[in-house]
């Protein structure tokens, strides 16, 4: 598996808390989109399973013990989905495909 | 006549059923008398019901004199009517002479704790140095009400939270806002009760300090098992710097 560097973001605790401030909030969420796409390009991988992000490296910093929760995984592909990035695979919203590049730009 | 027997078990027996006998009358004349009491406080009620009832239909005629004299029997009676009350006058008297006196005697603690105490806070101090004709808490937070019209140099307020502190009129959030900021930056990061150690305030204030300072966008939060902490925001201080 290529090695992807992580932002600044990645080790900065409140990264894996979803903050209340409206305007820290969208940069936050910002900064986990690009981040989320930028791993699975990476590591060449498509399908995001919500029960199974607490094994990914990606939601779950083990060098700070933090991880994002379930719920925040979720709005964040739901926010992917809004640009395009991303559609739900079942009605129950648990298994995701990541568009590295959405579809109107292939 | 009845034979009065002093000795034997019947007459411990006799003389117990007498104390008895005493005692339940003493309490049934007390329970009387509260009845009593009770029943003229009723009427009491339904007088100063009509009396309200009164003003409202001729609002104008009465002058300003009796409608306070009449929230003074109010007060006394310990009705609380405040919907037809706060029609003719915005508080009581009684009020406004007790939110004097807190400012007079809190502005030099208030002070002395950084500019701002909490409402339990207050109620303790002030309890505790009255001694006898204590406060109620109601009386407490009306009086706090009337702070700020009467321009005393200490106002209420009332966080997002609920918490509802006392603090001094000049009191500046920008002023705290920096401050906490500057302390997130020296420390990297704080919990409500590392502040509240370091600037030797209550927990409950430090935390609505870090409340505050993140509203400004100037602090973000990390929600763990270990505590919630606060962090400068790097989220909007590195996006501005690049």
């Amino acid at each position: 598996m290529a090695e992807i560097e992580w932002p600044w973001q990645y080790s900065f605790p409140p990264f894996f808390t979803l903050q209340p401030h409206t305007e820290t909030r969208a940069k936050q969420v910002a900064a986990w989109k690009s981040l989320v796409l930028e791993y699975y390009r990476v590591t060449k991988q498509a399908v995001v399973d919500v029960r199974e992000v607490h094994t990914n490296p990606l939601f779950n910093n083990a060098n700070i013990n933090r991880r994002l929760p379930s719920e925040a995984v979720l709005m964040i592909l739901e926010e992917l989905a809004k640009s395009g990035n991303a559609t739900p695979l079942d009605k129950t919203k648990q298994r995701w495909l990541i568009y590295w590049h959405t579809l109107e730009e292939w | 006549p009845q034979i009065k027997t002093r000795t034997g078990i019947i007459g411990i027996e006799r003389s117990l059923q007498e104390k008895q006998k005493e005692t339940d009358e003493s309490i049934s004349l007390a329970f009387q008398d509260l009845t009593k009491l009770m029943d003229m406080a009723k009427d009491m009620v339904a007088i100063s019901k009509t009396i309200s009832a009164k003003i409202r239909a001729r609002q104008g005629d009465i002058t300003e004199d009796e409608t306070v004299r009449f929230k003074a029997y109010l007060m006394s009676l310990g009705i609380d009517d405040p919907v037809t009350r706060d029609a003719y006058k915005s508080s009581n008297e009684y009020f406004e002479q007790l939110a004097k006196q807190l400012a007079s005697i809190l502005e030099e603690p208030i002070k002395e704790v950084g500019g701002m105490m909490t409402l339990t806070d207050v109620y303790c101090r002030v309890n505790r140095a009255r001694g006898l004709e204590l406060l109620s808490p109601e009386d407490l937070l009306h009086a706090s009400r009337r702070l700020a019209p009467l321009d005393l140099p200490i106002v209420l307020r009332s966080f997002d939270s609920g918490v509802m502190v006392l603090q001094i009129r000049s009191h500046d959030d920008y002023a705290v806002v920096d401050r906490i900021t500057e302390l997130l930056k020296e420390k990297g990061s704080m919990t409500a009760e590392d502040l509240a150690q370091s600037e030797g305030i209550s927990v409950l204030l430090a935390r609505e300090r870090l409340l505050v300072t993140e509203k400004h966008g100037k602090a973000c939060r990390d929600d763990s098992i270990e505590a919630l902490k606060f962090y400068p925001n790097l989220f909007l201080d590195e996006m501005s710097s690049e």
